[in-house]
């Protein structure tokens, strides 16, 4: 293309899309902050929100995938909420997962790192809830019998 | 790295006119870096603008998340690609795309190898959605029109595919791709998080670079 047909094209093509929306790669599995360049407010607020998941679905004696269906969130992201600090979960699980533990939805989209709040407070108690919630536990029956079978399946050659 | 940048144009929604930018063909760490920095906080103040304006949230963005930084472990890769378009000293778009690995689906291509688009987005201040008045356009399609381009370099003869985000109505990402940029969409091959499947054949390429009115 010369310069007046790349001009022509350009001008063509920027009026079809008139500011669309474009995007296109996975919703889920993209992180907003990595490790390296996150705040430590932002970890330790991801913490909390992975810690503050996991406690919820204990208290509740329900399996992962009992506790995914529940809340109405897809399985795979409640693996990652658990398993993953930089994980950021979808607006809509986080809103499902407000609604299914009956708490505020906008401080859990900030726990989730997905707002944000000038609240010291609210960052104070997040932080110090990481600190505290860490699970150092005795490996329940199942989770043993889990582990068990996984370590056979770990050690098939 | 440093790459080449390739001079390019985009349109200038604010001057009406097309302006002078810059085609990255191999994005360095530090490009990813301040790109993600420069998007980030203005892509998350819009969206939650849209929110508190009272948007459901299944009409808000679901890219709100997205961090590039996390794909510099990729950066030098032999089959992935990644590219920028630098405008007015900041990246108005990046695209990674894989070159190998991807194959056709529509029946007529079936099987033959393609240029696959594993991400793409636009800088924030560009979308409607996010910005009432989008500094500059043609960004998307200028993105797209490098996918086809390397695809006609491979070989592959224009075919590009990708899996969108969410959105069919005028303005939203799949709208774009169908009719921007003439791919096909496939219902059946929809990924697992039921994003739907676009393609560009060779023939819709050739009508996408030639332009025209549709």
């Amino acid at each position: 293309m010369n310069r007046i047909e790349e001009d022509a094209w350009i001008t063509q093509k920027a009026a079809e899309e008139d500011g669309a929306f474009i995007a296109a790669g996975h919703i889920g599995f993209s992180a907003m902050a990595n490790a390296a360049a996150a705040s430590t407010d932002t970890l330790a607020a991801r913490v909390s929100f992975s810690r503050f998941v996991e406690l919820a679905r204990l208290k509740l004696r329900l399996s992962k995938e009992q506790f995914a269906v529940k809340a109405r969130i897809p399985l795979q992201e409640l693996v990652c909420i658990e398993e993953d600090d930089v994980f950021t979960p979808t607006p809509r699980t986080v809103h499902y997962l407000a609604q299914f533990l009956k708490v505020s939805h906008p401080k859990l989209l900030s726990l989730a790192g997905l707002a944000q709040t000038k609240d010291a407070g609210f960052n104070n108690a997040a932080l110090k809830f990481a600190a505290k919630s860490e699970p150092i536990r005795q490996l329940s029956k199942e989770e043993q019998e889990a582990f068990d079978e996984f370590v056979k399946v770990l050690s098939d050659r | 790295m440093s790459d080449n940048p390739i001079p390019i144009r985009l349109y200038d929604q604010l001057k009406r006119e097309p302006v002078d930018a810059l085609l990255h063909t191999g994005l360095t760490e530090d490009q990813i870096r301040t790109a993600q920095s420069d998007w980030e906080p203005v892509r998350k103040h819009a969206i939650e603008q849209l929110h508190d304006q009272g948007a459901s949230l299944e009409a808000l963005p679901k890219h709100w998340g997205w961090d590039w930084t996390r794909k510099i472990s990729r950066l030098g890769s032999k089959v992935l690609g990644f590219y920028g378009i630098e405008c007015a000293g900041q990246m108005q778009g990046m695209m990674e795309v894989a070159k190998e690995g991807y194959l056709a689906k529509l029946p007529a291509q079936m099987g033959k190898p393609l240029i696959y688009v594993r991400y793409i987005e636009t800088a924030p201040w560009n979308l409607k959605l996010l910005e009432p008045t989008p500094h500059y356009g043609g960004v998307g399609s200028r993105l797209i029109l490098v996918a086809t381009e390397l695809s006609l370099e491979e070989g592959y003869k224009g075919r590009v595919g990708l899996h969108s985000l969410p959105g069919r109505s005028k303005g939203g990402p799949e709208w774009f791709y169908e009719n921007t940029c003439k791919m096909e969409p496939m219902e059946a091959e929809r990924d697992g998080e039921g994003l739907l499947y676009f393609e560009l054949t060779p023939e819709k390429a050739t009508e996408f670079l030639k332009g025209g009115k549709s």
